[in-house]
C-alpha cells in the first residue's frame, strides 16, 4: 500500500474520507478521486499553516482540528507521524461520519463471518483485548475503537489498526499471528472494511467469571447513546441518530457482559466467552 | 391540552422514542436523556390529544386502576415532573 502523491501532497482514502496531506501518514491511497477537494486537510504547522479560528479548534493528543467549512487539522510541530494517524482516526474520522449524519458507536466489533458482536463501554473496559482474546476462538477482531451502525441494524467497520496495550500485544502475540507489531502497542492489518449484520451488542464491565445479563430498554439506550459520538448540530441528524440507537436496543438483544479484567484471566475463559457469544449470531 | 392557567406541550426540541417497554424523551438541546415507564409512556401519549386533564384522565382511566380522583392526582404529578424537567412547556395566555 503506498499513498498516491500529487507534487509534495499525499492523499488518502478512509472509508468515505478523503484526506489530503503534507505528511506521510501510513494510510490507504486514494484511488480515483484525484481533482476532488479532501475532506479532511492535515497540513504541517512548520509549513506555514494557520488556524483560521483558533477559538472554535478542537484539542487532540498531536494537535488540533477546526470544523469550519470543511475539516482542517494541524499537527503539533513535535507530534510523530502515529500520533497524528491516532488522532485522525480516534477522533477527526468518527466526528466526521457523525457530522455527515453516520450514527457512529464507540465498540470493538468482532464476528465469524456472519452476525456481528459489538463490545461497547468505558475507555479501559476491555473492548479491544476482549475482541483480540477471541481470535483464539475463531473470532475476528474487526475493530477496535469505533464503527458505524445503519438504518438497516448493520454495522460497518474501516478495518486498520488494532490498538492495545504493548503487554496484552506481547501475551497475544501467537494468538495474533500474522500481523506485525508497529511501535509498541499497534497490531497492523490489511487495511478492508466489512459491512454485517448485528447479532448483539455488549457493555463491557469487570466481573470474576463469564457472564451477561440483559439490560432494561431505557438503560440500554442510555448506555449506547452516550457511546455515540453526536456532534451535529443539525437536529435531524440528531434524531436520525437517535432512531437508529432506539432500533438497535429494541431489535436486538443489548446486555451487560461480565469479563476478567487480567489478561491471563480473560484468556483463561476466552472459550467460555466464545460459547457465550455464539447463541447472539448466525 | 389546557392544564392550571395555560396551555401545555411537548417542547419542541424533546424527540421521542419508543424502546422495548418505556418511551425515551431526548433533549437534542442538552444532550439529556429520560425515560418513561408504562405509565409515564401513556400520559406522554395522550396528552397530545386531550383537550384538557378531565379529558385526559378519562382517557387513562381504562388503563389505570383506582378512582378517577387517585388517577388525576398521579397525572398531575407526572405532568408537574415533566415541565419541571422542561420536557413540556407551558404558555400562558396574555391577560
Amino acid at each position: 500500500m503506498e499513498a498516491r502523491r500529487s507534487g509534495r501532497v499525499f492523499e488518502y482514502l478512509l472509508g468515505d474520507l478523503s484526506i489530503s496531506s503534507d505528511l506521510e501518514l501510513g494510510l490507504p491511497a486514494a484511488d480515483g478521486n484525484a481533482g476532488e477537494p479532501p475532506d479532511l486537510i492535515v497540513r504541517n504547522a512548520e509549513e506555514g499553516w494557520s488556524m483560521r479560528n483558533h477559538s472554535g479548534s478542537i484539542r487532540l493528543a498531536g494537535g488540533e482540528y477546526l470544523l469550519e467549512g470543511g475539516i482542517f487539522y494541524r499537527p503539533e510541530p513535535s507530534a510523530s507521524d502515529r500520533l497524528i494517524t491516532r488522532d485522525i482516526l480516534d477522533a477527526v474520522l468518527p466526528e466526521y461520519l457523525s457530522i455527515t449524519g453516520r450514527t457512529v458507536l464507540h465498540c470493538s466489533v468482532v464476528d465469524k463471518g456472519g452476525d456481528a458482536v459489538l463490545f461497547t463501554g468505558i475507555s479501559g473496559s476491555g473492548k479491544s483485548t476482549t475482541a483480540l482474546a477471541l481470535e483464539a476462538q475463531g473470532w475476528r477482531a474487526r475493530a477496535d475503537d469505533f464503527a458505524i451502525i445503519t438504518s438497516e441494524l448493520e454495522v460497518e467497520t474501516f478495518g486498520g489498526p488494532l490498538r492495545i496495550r504493548d503487554d496484552v500485544y506481547r501475551a497475544l502475540r501467537p494468538v495474533a499471528g500474522d500481523e506485525r507489531a508497529r511501535g509498541k502497542s499497534i497490531v497492523e492489518r490489511p487495511w478492508r472494511s466489512i459491512t454485517t449484520g448485528i447479532g448483539a451488542v455488549a457493555i463491557l464491565e469487570q466481573g470474576n467469571e463469564v457472564l451477561s445479563e440483559e439490560i432494561p430498554g431505557a438503560e440500554a439506550f442510555d448506555q449506547l447513546i452516550r457511546g455515540c459520538f453526536r456532534r451535529s448540530q443539525e437536529e435531524q441528524l440528531l434524531k436520525d441518530q437517535i432512531d437508529v440507537m432506539a432500533k438497535l436496543v429494541d431489535l436486538r438483544p443489548v446486555v451487560r457482559l461480565f469479563v476478567p479484567r487480567r489478561l491471563e484471566d480473560l484468556t483463561g475463559v476466552a472459550g467460555q466467552l466464545s460459547s457465550l457469544l455464539d447463541r447472539f449470531v448466525r | 391540552m389546557r392544564y392550571q392557567n395555560g396551555e401545555i406541550a411537548p417542547s419542541g426540541n424533546v424527540t421521542a422514542r419508543p424502546v422495548k417497554d418505556d418511551l425515551v424523551l431526548v433533549d437534542l438541546n442538552r444532550g439529556e436523556y429520560f425515560s418513561l415507564n408504562d405509565t409515564g409512556r401513556h400520559v406522554w401519549e395522550e396528552l397530545s390529544l386531550a383537550s384538557d386533564l378531565d379529558d385526559l384522565v378519562e382517557r387513562l382511566a381504562g388503563r389505570f386502576e383506582g378512582d378517577r380522583e387517585s388517577i388525576r392526582r398521579d397525572v398531575g404529578a407526572i405532568i408537574d415532573d415533566l415541565l419541571e424537567r422542561r420536557l413540556l412547556t407551558r404558555q400562558v395566555p396574555p391577560r
